[in-house]
């Protein structure tokens, strides 16, 4: 797909997709749009960071605020697919790669970042230019520059260069309009023929690097990968193997496992999460950004380091705590950090059975999932159910009156349960309740910032629920059937699946159906799983609008 | 309405000093950090206590300092009134006033350095019937006040030397200026103050122990800006700030068998709160805080100290220096017979928290809230 | 210089000594040199709110040097016979060794000369100008901006000459990613990754517990530079070397005042450029719940005495107070004498004591030599037993003046008409020495 960046930059619309919600279902197939193979997708904020950081290092900063980014099936991942850049889009495009570019050529960092000195710091140097583009072209395009690309930008260098008397303006001018470059803002699928059958087409190399290496690393293939792609590596069994054995085995996939949950569990609501500090005053900002950092560590511990059952996720006593953090969780904690140092982070595991064990019980999510100033065990079952069930809840009717649940000091109905259920009593509320409140009560001893208590208004909160049938008490019983509960692990490797490949994958799939047992027969090794996606051929299929114009 | 709204209106509850159910048979000992700790004021009728009302405010002694050096009543005010805020006078005239003192050999000197070579200016001092307090023992009957709460008669020279200040006349959850101005930067960045009451059954009379104690960190904040509850703490291994004293709970008051207590601060606040002859009261509020007073002696001297190493921060240092001074009532110094000490009282508040020691024993539970027992606390 | 570690138990507090000795130049070829020749100091600038401003060179009592700028170009002495009556050359002694940015100039009587980045040093003959005032009272970020240009007509006493600044970056190839940074607590100058703003370690061998050591990538499009090098890991990623070892970051790290690192792996070291000079009687220790620590020999805690200055907050953060090294001066060792002698003792320097880098030996009204850090004398507290003690911090000795004017005040400033109100506070205040980056 060829675009020159002004082009794009000047055909401005606000496409925003939004999919009709689905009404009254719960786990249903997946649709054919769903699992239409994306023909792009944008970077997200961190894999745009992550591409800077890689290529030019930590010490350009980047600062600026990004287009927002779309939520499509419970997934910024599969939102991507459709998110084009608006006006303003362009504008903070625009200002975050001006500002890129400059440190890049500044005199703090051109002898370092640049690999040529040009014969005069006054004029354009078409060999230095050339050197330097061709380069760094491959690193962010993900893919060698065409002849024609890197002699535009040599020309475009030299032009800026000699019209200010400046090398390195000249240079800042083509970087930036290179971060401008839909090349660099969004990963492309180029398709070409397969040599080894006849008729047959094939993603090439470098998208398979692409694709391989955000799903991963969450970041840009780097320079082995794209060797790999470009000695045709990739389209071997053995060479993707090595390939993604190397990246599974390094401290990099922490990367990649911290993105997906960040996605998955919708860390991106923690922008606008705010609880009244009347009732909650041990929820500091602090928290707010802790709180992401926790349930991250403790998956990266269970998943990663400890190479886990991702079941464990809902039951696992070993987390990390902060001072602020265990404040909220009403816990002492010993920390080291002399007086005025930043927090440190100290393992904490809780004792067997202990409410508060498992990520359910964390900040992030009964906090996320809660309003300012109660809790809503609806919100937290129909997270529940989307985020870790992959079922999906309808939205409330536009005429629904919250009030009488809002109602926190009500004589009569002293518990939220007791809310609720007066709630329920309206026949066009109970048949979206019943899928979500069941289980979002059992987490009621969790108030709105995380806290834990036991009684709401001096009565003993019920924390009694239902799930497929299965009965339970409280956390500790929910944690225990979400353990046992075969959607638990379904949704997480399809949301896997499908935070890779930007769609969903086809359930009747008999590839994918392997993965999906060698997910079981690893004991729900979250790694294992995403190393079987990365070997699949169901990451890198064909958008049907290539194949078909190929054909 | 928050916690701190409810203190100043109620002033000393006598709640029972009931904590969160704990079994009866085990010993417990509660966790806390010090949340407000100044100087008891007691400003409910100024005409009573400052009949004269002579001292003014910043104005008049900025006027006063000002006649010191020669100026008319009338120049002086017209200086004031001409200034952007009564303190931020020409740096020249700020210099005189500020060099008045006098040395024999015609020299002259800071006045904040040598107070004794300013003349007295005999500020107005509290002669009202009330301040909070203790019976520390003094001998002077005409010296006592009454405590407003307990209604005993009670030593608080120092409140009779600054009750009649402007700054200091100030109603908790404010403090007098000064100390405000300190203890909010003290609480961002000074490692703070821990308490520790053991007993058998705290919700019940008994004989309890309290350890005073400073911790490593200072004390956090919630998001409504006032000390946080439940935060954790780990109690600095320095001896210089661990006391440990003995008192019981009766009738849900909490009282001290008297006692020296040390603990470091940071200047402008106070370098050190060191009391001999302690005595405290203290009582449960809501949420299982804490209110109390303390009371004692303290060195006049370093009082002081704390008020002229701060020039025109809301008090007229001089002038309170030979007031405390004068009305220091313990300790004479053998050779000069100077009183080194003055009666006083502290109001404090504390906050539940939880104390560990630096190798990982949690030793005071907080107790704010549903307190469900620990599970094993990580090491370092 | 030999860097070694060793266990110290104290009660209540487990702590690693940093050792630090003086010696002949290591055989390592990895070790960092020396930041200055013996005979050079470094010295703080700071404003008059004590806010640090740049870091220049002293001579043996922490004098200004300065630079001619007509030398500038020839690299070689251009101020001799009168010129040199008033700028004395710094003279290097017949054994002086060149190393890196510091060089011997053959002046044209014979002397040798010291030289910094290839500068001859001067001294200055008269009293020089007071562009580094005395505390004054603090808050107040005060001062002429030309104070932070060491090129400033206010920090020369002559149009042609310039304070020399310390300026171990501009000869210090560092790649994009890195920074070298003054690292109080490693007593040096290091490199920190900008990733994370923490200190860059390195270690001999791989580190066991990979989870806690990040390795320093590079960028893709790096290349080595200086002493950095590249280094290809197993996955296929590039890391940093420094001097050929590779550099990582440690994760209990929270801070550049950091060195946590050290207590985690045996052979782990920062990454530094320079080191500082630390007499042999002197260790660090890092001490939990207190951070770093600086001790003598047997761990006992050292402290310095300086005059109040009113100061809202912060002394008891890791860097959080400072005496200015001219208010440092200015106390000397008069700060503590007579009485307070019995609880403060003095750090002896023994009579062979040379200055260099931020240490500089006193003499005491009894002959004795006592060793002092960026300006302020150092003792140890009578009351502390045992390393990890620090009783003799965070003390106040208030020092009111009396009416016949017999009580000396000089000690403390209060005696300054002048400066009155900033001045106010008479006393002297007693503190752990503070790493200050």
């Amino acid at each position: 797909m060829k675009n020159s960046c002004f082009a794009i930059s000047r055909a401005l619309t606000v496409a925003v997709s939004m999919l009709p919600f689905m009404a009254g279902a719960s786990l249903s197939p997946a649709s054919a749009a769903e699992n239409e193979v994306p023909l792009s997708l944008r970077l997200s904020p961190s894999q745009y960071k992550q591409s800077v950081l890689e290529i030019f290092g930590p010490s350009i900063s980047i600062t600026g605020r990004f287009e927002p980014e779309l939520r499509d099936e419970g997934l910024l991942a599969i939102g991507a697919r459709s998110a084009s850049i608006s006006a303003s889009g362009v504008e903070r495009y625009d200002d975050l790669a001006r500002n890129v570019a400059m440190q890049v050529v500044d005199a703090q960092h051109r002898n370092t970042l640049i690999p040529c000195k040009p014969v005069s710091a006054t004029a354009a140097d078409d060999a230095c230019a050339r050197t330097f583009f061709g380069a760094v072209g491959r690193l962010m395009y993900r893919r060698p520059m065409t002849d024609k690309e890197l002699a535009t930008k040599v020309r475009l260098a030299g032009e800026a260069a000699n019209a200010r008397h400046d090398f390195y303006i000249g240079m800042q001018a083509v970087l930036s309009d290179m971060l401008l470059s839909p090349n660099f803002l969004y990963r492309y699928k180029t398709v070409e023929t397969d040599p080894a059958v006849a008729g047959k087409q094939r993603l090439d190399g470098y998208s398979k690097a692409t694709a391989l290496s955000f799903f991963l690393w969450n970041a840009p293939p780097d320079d082995v990968l794209l060797k790999a792609a470009a000695s045709g590596d990739l389209h071997t069994k053995e060479g993707l193997k090595r390939q993604v054995d190397r990246m599974v085995s390094s401290p990099s996939i922490e990367g990649g496992v911290r993105a997906f949950f960040s996605d998955m569990l919708g860390f991106s609501d923690f922008e606008t999460l705010a609880k009244d500090p009347a009732f909650f005053p041990r929820f500091t900002p602090k928290v707010i950004d802790e709180a992401q950092e926790q349930t991250l560590r403790t998956i990266v511990d269970l998943l990663i380091t400890r190479q886990g059952d991702y079941r464990d996720l809902f039951t696992t006593p070993n987390t990390f705590l902060t001072r602020p953090l265990a404040a909220v969780y009403n816990v002492p904690i010993v920390e080291t950090a002399d007086n005025g140092q930043p927090d440190h982070w100290v393992p904490y595991t809780y004792k067997p059975n202990d409410p508060r064990a498992g990520i359910l019980a964390q900040v992030s999510f009964v906090a996320l999932h809660s309003p300012a100033g109660r809790t809503s065990p609806t919100d937290r079952g129909k997270a529940l159910r989307e985020f870790i069930l992959c079922q999906a809840v309808p939205p409330p009717p536009g005429n629904v009156d919250f009030k009488f649940v809002q109602d926190t000091t009500n004589p009569v109905y002293k518990t939220t349960r007791d809310r609720l259920t007066a709630h329920r009593s309206e026949a066009m509320c109970a048949g979206c309740h019943k899928i979500t409140d069941p289980i979002g009560l059992a987490l009621e001893n969790f108030d709105s910032a995380g806290g834990f208590r036991t009684k709401e208004n001096g009565v003993n909160i019920d924390t009694s629920g239902e799930l497929s049938g299965a009965k339970f008490d409280g956390p500790v019983g929910l944690a225990k059937v979400l353990h046992d509960e075969p959607a638990v692990t379904a949704c997480v490797a399809k949301k896997a699946f499908s935070f890779g490949a930007g769609r969903a994958p086809s359930a009747t799939d008999a590839e994918w159906q392997q993965i999906q047992a060698k997910f079981a027969s690893s004991k729900y090794n979250f790694i294992e799983l995403l190393r079987q996606i990365a070997l699949s051929d169901a990451l890198y299929s064909l958008p049907s609008s290539q194949v078909a114009s190929v054909q | 309405m928050t916690f701190m709204k409810i203190l100043s209106r109620t002033a000393l509850v006598a709640v029972p000093l009931c904590f969160a159910a704990a079994p009866a048979s085990a010993a417990e000992t509660r966790g806390y950090v010090i949340s407000w700790l100044a100087t008891a004021t007691n400003v409910t009728d100024f005409k009573a206590n400052c009949p004269q009302n002579k001292n003014g405010g910043r104005t008049e002694w900025t006027i006063r300092d000002l006649v010191a050096v020669g100026y008319t009543r009338k120049e002086a005010e017209d200086i004031v009134t001409n200034a952007p805020n009564s303190t931020e006078l020409p740096a020249d005239i700020t210099r005189k006033t500020d060099t008045r003192a006098v040395l024999a050999n015609g020299q002259h000197v800071s006045i904040y350095n040598y107070p004794e070579a300013v003349t007295d200016p005999n500020i107005e001092t509290v002669s009202g019937k009330f301040a909070y307090g203790f019976d520390l023992g003094g001998k002077t009957e005409a010296n006592k006040f009454e405590d407003p709460d307990t209604h005993s008669k009670v030593d608080n020279q120092m409140w009779r030397a600054v009750g009649c200040t402007e700054s200091f006349r100030a109603v908790p959850p404010v403090m007098p200026f000064p100390e405000e101005v300190a203890w909010n930067v003290m609480v961002d960045t000074s490692p703070a103050w821990s308490l520790m009451i053991t007993g058998d059954d705290l919700s019940k009379d008994g004989k309890v122990t309290l350890t005073f104690d400073r911790v490593t960190q200072h004390l956090e904040r919630d998001s409504a800006g006032n000390v946080m509850s439940n935060a954790s703490y780990v109690i600095d291994g320095s001896p210089k700030s661990h006391n440990v004293l003995h008192g019981e709970i009766k009738d849900g008051m909490l009282t001290i068998t008297p006692s020296n207590l040390y603990l470091q601060g940071e200047m402008p606040y106070y370098a050190e709160i060191a009391i001999r002859n302690a005595h405290m009261r203290i009582t449960q509020q809501p949420e299982g805080k804490l209110l109390g007073y303390w009371g004692g002696y303290v060195n006049w001297m370093r009082f002081i100290y704390m008020y002229t190493a701060r020039p025109g921060n809301g008090s007229d240092s001089v002038g309170l220096y030979h007031a405390i001074k004068k009305l220091a009532d313990a300790n004479p110094d053998p050779k000069t017979g100077q009183n080194q000490e003055i009666s006083t009282t502290f109001r404090m508040e504390a906050v539940p928290a939880y104390i560990a020691t630096a190798d990982g024993k949690v030793l005071g539970m907080a107790s704010a809230g549903d307190v469900v027992a620990p599970a094993k606390v990580a090491g370092q | 210089m030999l860097m070694k570690t060793t266990l110290l138990h104290a009660a209540g507090f487990t702590a690693i000594s940093l050792a630090l000795a003086t010696g002949a130049a290591a055989a390592d070829k990895n070790a960092a040199p020396a930041s200055t020749p013996v005979g050079i100091t470094l010295v703080d600038v700071t404003n008059a709110g004590d806010k640090f401003l740049w870091r220049r060179l002293g001579d043996a009592t922490g004098n200004p040097l300065y630079f001619y700028d007509k030398d500038e170009t020839t690299g070689k002495s251009s101020c001799n016979d009168e010129c040199a009556k008033e700028f004395p050359p710094l003279l290097a002694s017949a054994t002086a060794v060149a190393s890196g940015d510091w060089s011997v100039v053959a002046r044209a009587d014979g002397a040798k000369q010291w030289a910094y980045q290839g500068r001859p040093l001067y001294r200055y003959s008269g009293k020089d100008p007071t562009a580094e005032p005395p505390g004054r009272r603090g808050g107040r970020a005060g001062g002429p901006e030309a104070l932070s240009d060491p090129a400033s007509s206010v920090n020369t006493p002559k149009q042609g000459w310039r304070r020399a600044a310390f300026t171990p970056e501009s000869t210090t190839p560092t790649p994009s990613g890195i920074e070298l940074q003054s690292l109080a607590v490693a007593n040096g100058y290091g490199f920190i990754s900008s990733t994370n703003h923490m200190v860059t370690y390195v270690l001999k061998t791989p580190p066991k517990d990979t989870a806690r050591w990040a390795p320093v990538y590079a960028p893709a499009v790096a290349r080595p530079i200086g002493d950095f090098t590249l280094a290809t890991r197993e996955d296929g990623t590039t890391q940093w070397a420094y001097k050929g070892q590779r550099l990582y970051t440690f994760s209990g790290d929270y801070s550049d005042t950091d060195l946590n690192g050290i207590l985690a792996e045996k052979d782990a070291k920062p990454a530094l450029a320079f080191e500082h000079y630390t007499p042999p009687s002197v260790a660090v220790d890092i001490l939990p719940y207190r951070g770093p620590v600086m001790t003598n020999a047997k761990g006992l805690s050292l402290y310095t005495v300086s005059r109040y200055k009113l100061q809202y907050g912060g002394r008891h953060a890791r860097d959080g107070y400072h005496a200015s090294y001219a208010v440092a001066k200015l106390v000397g060792t008069r700060g503590c004498t007579a009485d307070c002698l019995k609880d403060y003792r003095p750090l002896v320097a023994p009579a062979n004591a040379q200055p260099s880098g931020f240490w500089e030996v006193v003499a005491r009204a009894d002959g004795s030599k006592q060793w002092a850090y960026k300006g302020s004398a150092l003792y140890t507290f009578a009351g502390d037993k045992k390393p990890g003690d620090i009783q003799g911090n965070n003390r106040h000795e208030v020092m009111y003046g009396d009416k016949e004017g017999k009580r000396d005040l000089s000690v403390t400033g209060g005696d300054n008409a002048a400066a009155a109100r900033e001045m106010a506070g008479s006393g002297l205040y007693w503190h752990l020495v503070t790493f200050f980056n």
